[in-house]
């Protein structure tokens, strides 16, 4: 791991145990090396989310996260999905969450299970006995739920796929908590996200605003994605082409929801051609 | 949280009064509420458990068929103010927002209560008069859980 941070000395031991991993850690500012590292993570302080998705474009960025109380577990979180990423589609609690004291998954395959997937958050929130998440929570359940039925399938038949390859298949939300934070995750079976265009997007709605970015004509609003960010301290998306969509916030457990606000985004990216 | 959304509807001459309970997502359908001509429209909002980012959209399309009213927003809880603070146009130009709800918490136990600011009361043209305490059922001290700056950014414009 070749480390270009203002403080390396703090991520030394981090680097000892990434021996053999093309990881280059990034100070937000200075230059990323120009070969040699096929990942880079970016480490900044409070770097807008502007900044945070610009800097995501870039094909090898696979991370940014912020130097706040949460550094150590989101860089530890980016060197597994360096390693095991792709088991975000099969166990995403275990990759994203290693100290699980919770977690259940629910399937759905239509609109018409929304409320069974919504009941499964409520039990979530229930069992965790945190009372000020609740519409944080419903709110990434809403997004995630509509990006899955609607969005992905739509995006699979613009592409020309065509739908008959998921016949049979269907989409999965993970609810899970460890002693910090909750974990919300969803896939789809479509794979049809095109993680560049999305970034762009988002982008475009930080930049100019909500209201000016929304899309009145056919198709989502537009906000899905920014209004998870919103409600999330930490985002992951994970595309795998024609087979599978990953999405996953991370909330914290045991914070205020000013707290919660303050906590500037990290945002981590696993791209698979 | 019920996936139940419920609206009420009273017309008084050109004044309109409605309620609004429940969830507000991609299964709305706002033309069954016409509220073309009306002169003056109070929303109470208190009911409102959610709202995505279709129902937005949807909320966006028909506040904006009443752009000759004069609308009010009542008891607007909290997922509504941010919507307020982050969608332009989720207020309209013409609208005002007559009261609304703030969570306060006790880091000491855990619990979140939502007070209502009313204009005339604890806000006005003026400014913030803030609760001079607040406190939980266990009489532990609650705070203001907002960023003030972003969270009463609305009562700037």
């Amino acid at each position: 791991m070749k480390l270009l941070c203002k403080d390396n000395q703090y991520f030394e031991a981090l680097a000892d145990s990434c021996d053999g991993i093309d990881l280059a850690l990034v100070e937000v500012g200075m230059e990323a090396p120009s070969s040699g590292f096929d990942k880079i993570v970016y480490v900044g302080d409070n770097v807008d989310l502007g900044r945070v998705l610009t800097l995501l474009h870039e094909v090898r960025s696979v991370a940014v996260v912020q130097r706040n109380q949460r550094i150590k577990n989101d860089l530890e979180y980016a060197q597994r999905l360096t390693q095991f990423g792709d088991q975000l589609f099969t166990q995403p609690m275990a990759v994203q969450l290693p100290n699980l004291e919770f977690n259940e998954r629910v399937d759905f395959t239509s609109h018409m299970d929304k409320s069974k997937v919504v009941s499964k958050a409520e039990e979530l929130i229930q069992r965790s006995g945190v009372q000020n998440v609740s519409d944080t929570l419903r709110s990434i359940v809403e997004e995630l739920f509509m990006n899955a039925i609607f969005d992905a399938p739509r995006e699979a038949i613009k592409k020309g796929w065509g739908v008959d390859y998921v016949r049979g298949k269907s989409c999965s939300f993970d609810f899970g908590y460890d002693a910090e934070n909750f974990c919300i995750s969803c896939s789809d079976p479509f794979g049809s996200l095109d993680v560049d265009y999305l970034l762009q997007r988002l982008k475009i709605v930080f930049d100019k605003g909500a209201g000016q970015s929304i899309n009145f004509g056919e198709g989502g609003a537009g906000l899905g994605c920014f209004i998870l960010l919103e409600n999330s301290v930490q985002m992951t998306i994970a595309v795998r082409a024609k087979k599978m969509t990953f999405f996953s916030c991370l909330v914290p457990r045991w914070s205020s929801r000013k707290d919660r606000v303050l906590n500037s985004k990290s945002l981590h990216v696993v791209r698979y051609l | 949280m019920s996936a139940k959304f419920d609206l009420k509807l009273q017309k008084d001459g050109d004044k309109v009064n409605v309620t609004l309970s429940g969830v507000i997502d991609e299964d709305i359908d706002f033309t069954k509420y016409p509220i073309e001509g009306a002169k003056q429209i109070q929303l109470n909002l208190g009911g409102i458990k959610s709202i995505n980012s279709c129902g937005i959209r949807e909320w966006i399309k028909w506040i904006n068929k009443a752009k000759d009213a004069s609308i009010v927003y009542d008891q607007c809880p909290k997922i509504i103010v941010d919507q307020i603070n982050m969608v332009e146009g989720f207020l309209p130009s013409n609208g005002r927002v007559a009261s609304f709800y703030v969570p306060y918490y006790s880091e000491e136990s855990g619990n979140e209560k939502n007070i209502l600011f009313t204009w005339g009361k604890e806000f006005t043209d003026k400014g913030l008069m803030t609760p001079a305490a607040v406190k939980d059922e266990d009489g532990s001290e609650m705070e203001m859980d907002v960023i003030e700056a972003k969270y009463f950014k609305f009562l700037k414009k």
